[in-house]
């Protein structure tokens, strides 16, 4: 009897045990394999999102996509908006328990600002003074980013910026210990050894299989921070992600696989949780040749031509929003741009612009439509093809690329006439997305240059305060509008499967979810 | 020891072609190691290029890449910037070893009695089922049997995880060896039943049977020592097949091996960590077949002459 009351026992312990480290680690799918977790250097979303969980800045996204202080207790600005300063909190410790100081701040910016650390997003940072000198290579220009006192910290403009705030929140600006860089240069990023700001510091990361978080004991709120352990595996594809939720291997996925939205709450019912969010699907042409660069009337009849309610519903068929603009509506003070138009009454005025522009039945448009290759992105572009001939008689050649191939050939301009275009916002501001389209900006796949919209644009940069920021982009994006510069489909939404033992996961339209505001059930 | 020499240097001259092939196709191939959706500003791209040595020509990176892959530097990756190749694919290696010996063993361990068995007895049920079920085997795409596998198992009957990796990590490394083992299961089963029935029409063994010797010693001791030398040649190619099977499986089960690691730097135009995975791939062939040319010898003392 003895031994069998003892086996009973070990067994429970073993279920309480394994119950129990189970309940602590929040197993996230989060796409691909980041690139790098250097926040200085990161490029990707998979990257950005475990960077969040690892380190805080002077601001933080929280879990409803809000900016808030995080190691700034507070800050002012000067009334020309060129000076902001910031009062860091003096019990600000990394995760190995050193203090933070505002000289980390310094030499974190000095670092995204050199060129060979080639930061992707070191252009966010260009309204810092120097900035731009320092990425073009002048070492020795001064940098607006001054340590004031160890907690006390001043970043002179050479614009006002009313998203500073934002910016500031982004994985580039946060601290990095300049002792572990200097010791161990790159291999500071090393699980038990990279020095984190955030809630949680890095103890493992197999490549290309997953990155395991713990709680920094140090974090200035790690009371309320309940996850003991994150786990983020690398998912790389959607129904793969879908099956580990299935089997209770994730909480929390990145996305969900393919198919209808009424398909998918079927099977996933109230765990599929979809959302808004800021970002827009679109095509692009190419402005620096024929036959897009001097029609302004056929590319309006493309874009009239379209029937985006149909695309929404049939194609991507997940909650997406039909989208005329370039900015998604929670971007703009006046809501999503409408368009009061029927479906007949619009193709009516497309095929009149479509004759106006010189094309016919007899001599109709053939173009090439360009894009990399996914499922969706068939599907998508094989409708667009049948509306535009069912419509104009468009003959449209479907060029479908591998990814590297698209995104060299799409930058080069040389092949290009349409092609998929796309962009999720890195911050909520609408400049994000109207600077794809600046005269000078390497992003700027189409070749559209019109000095009205970039006056706008500059405008928008120097607007000294929030509505005016959004009231001039508004402005930028009509002529963006006018001009048919793009051809905009459809705004994104996020979608993610979260565990009913998941508790306080937001939906928000920057789709940022940080672990420390979750609480995982037993 | 001239022999050892010789094996040597036709073993760094197959590894130095290997490695110069795959440079210039990797160079040839549109879209470069940078192209991103959100490609990096002009300044960025020149300095992640001399970073990394991509705006050097084809022969200076050929030579440098050479030069410091002697020395076992494979360079950084371009794509994870924060590991070395080396880094990556000591991480990797160990995994797709173990998966891809698991695999072997399973099928070969399964593969032999069984066709000890139906080949004593051409034709007959078992005979026809095995040849059913190898043919069958072998025309299943790995594509195809992993995804049923994980379904079965892990979704199904939750025997198993579905994927990635974890503790105990056998858990998570029974389906992917599964998934290899079966084509393996059905390319070997064919191959010894094929050499034990070539076996059984030799003159060794019919001189043995017409000394008296009784069935069970006759398939144990003279068959199957007769069948395995020809046998052996074939776990080379079966070993080629579960490595290079592995891209497959392990992308299907999400495992972090050198597969994966294969296909994402072909994806991401990771010079240095394909040149590094294809490196790593090329020694262990050229160790395998040593090895295996080693076993066929020790087995059939014929041929070392």
């Amino acid at each position: 009897m003895r031994p069998i009351l003892l086996l009973l026992f070990g067994l429970l312990a073993y279920w309480f045990a394994a119950t129990l480290g189970h309940a602590a680690v929040l197993e996230r799918g989060n796409g691909p394999e980041p690139d790098s977790l250097d926040p200085q250097r990161a490029q990707g979303l998979a990257a950005q999102s475990i960077l969040r969980d690892l380190f805080e800045g002077l601001t933080r996204v929280n879990g409803f996509g809000e900016i808030e202080p995080a190691i700034a207790l507070s800050w002012s600005t000067s009334e020309d908006g060129l000076r902001w300063r910031f009062q860091l909190d003096p019990n600000a410790r990394y995760s190995d328990g050193t203090p933070i100081t505002t000289s980390d701040f310094v030499y974190a910016f000095e670092r995204a600002l050199f060129p060979m650390t080639a930061a992707p997003y070191a252009s966010q940072l260009e309204s810092i003074v120097g900035a731009s000198e320092r990425l073009a290579g002048q070492d020795s220009a001064p940098l607006g980013v001054l340590a004031l006192a160890p907690h006390d910290l001043e970043i002179q403009l050479k614009r006002p910026n009313a998203a500073l705030a934002s910016i500031l929140s982004l994985p580039i600006a946060a601290p990095v210990q300049r002792a572990c860089f200097e010791k161990h240069g790159d291999q500071c990023i090393r699980a038990n050894r990279l020095p984190s700001t955030g809630a949680y510091r890095l103890i493992a990361w197999r490549p290309l299989g997953s990155v395991l978080l713990e709680k920094n004991p140090h974090y200035s709120s790690a009371k309320s921070v309940t996850i003991e352990r994150v786990r983020f595996h690398v998912t790389e594809d959607a129904s793969e992600e879908a099956r580990r939720f299935a089997t209770g291997e994730l909480h929390l996925t990145e996305t969900v696989p393919p198919g209808r939205l009424a398909q998918l709450r079927e099977k996933f019912g109230n765990q599929l949780r979809v959302a808004p969010s800021l970002g827009t699907f679109f095509l692009g042409y190419n402005l620096s040749k024929a036959p897009f660069a001097d029609s302004l009337k056929l590319r309006e009849a493309l874009s009239l031509a379209l029937d985006r309610d149909r695309i929404v519903s049939i194609i991507t068929g997940t909650g997406e929003r039909p989208a005329w603009g370039l900015l998604p509506p929670e971007l703009r003070a006046s809501g999503s741009v409408q368009t009061q138009e029927t479906n007949e009454t619009r193709i009516k005025r497309a095929q009149a612009l479509y004759q106006a522009a010189g094309y016919s039945q007899k001599n109709p448009l053939e173009v090439e439509l360009r894009y990399n290759t996914t499922l969706l992105n068939r599907r998508l572009m094989l409708a667009v093809s049948l509306m535009w001939e069912q419509n104009l008689g468009v003959r449209t050649i479907l060029r479908n690329e591998e990814w590297k191939v698209f995104v060299q050939n799409r930058r080069a301009k040389r092949n290009t006439q349409v092609f998929r275009g796309g962009w999720n916002a890195d911050l909520a501001d609408p400049l994000n997305f109207l600077e794809l389209y600046a005269s000078g900006s390497h992003l700027n796949y189409s070749g559209y240059a019109n000095p009205g919209f970039d006056a706008e644009l500059a405008n928008a940069k120097i607007a000294p305060d929030w509505p005016a920021r959004l009231a001039s982009a508004e402005r930028a994006e009509a002529i963006l509008r006018q001009d048919f510069a793009l051809l905009p489909i459809f705004h994104y939404t996020s979608k993610h499967l979260v565990s009913k033992k998941l508790r306080g996961f937001v939906e928000n339209p920057l789709d940022v979810h940080p672990s420390r505001s979750m609480q995982l059930l037993p | 020891m001239m022999a050892l020499l010789r094996k040597l240097f036709s073993a760094g001259l197959v590894l130095f072609l290997l490695l110069a092939i795959c440079l210039a196709l990797l160079r040839a191939v549109p879209g470069g190691p940078f192209d991103n959706e959100r490609a990096a500003a002009p300044e960025a791209q020149a300095a992640l290029a001399a970073r990394f040595g991509t705006d050097q020509s084809y022969f200076v990176q050929l030579w440098r890449y050479a030069g410091a892959a002697l020395q076992g530097d494979f360079g950084p990756s371009f794509q994870y910037t924060d590991f070395s190749v080396g880094e990556l694919i000591a991480q990797a290696l160990p995994l797709t070893l173990s998966i891809g010996c698991l695999a072997l063993l399973l099928a070969w361990g399964l593969a032999v009695p069984i066709a000890l068995y139906a080949s004593a007895r051409p034709g007959s049920g078992l005979d026809r089922l095995l040849r059913l079920l190898s043919t069958g085997l072998l025309s299943t795409p790995k594509f195809v049997s992993a995804p049923i596998l994980a379904l079965v198992f892990a979704v199904w009957l939750g025997l198993l995880p579905s994927s990635g990796l974890g503790e105990p990590a056998w858990k998570y490394f029974l389906l992917p060896a599964l998934a290899l083992a079966l084509t393996q299961f059905g390319s070997a089963a064919r191959v010894v039943r094929g050499a034990l029935i070539e076996a059984e029409r030799s003159d060794a063994l019919k001189a043995a049977r017409a000394r008296g010797l009784s069935e069970s010693r006759l398939k144990w001791r003279h068959r199957l020592p007769i069948a395995l030398p020809s046998a052996c040649a074939f776990l080379l190619p079966s070993a080629v097949a579960v490595l290079t099977g592995s891209a497959v499986v392990e992308q299907v089960f999400a495992l972090p091996g050198l597969g994966r690691a294969l296909l994402s730097a072909a994806l991401n135009r990771d010079y240095t960590l394909l040149l590094g995975v294809v490196l790593t791939c090329g020694v262990i062939v050229l160790i395998l077949a040593w090895l295996i040319e080693a076993l066929v010898l020790w087995l059939d003392p014929r041929r070392r002459t």
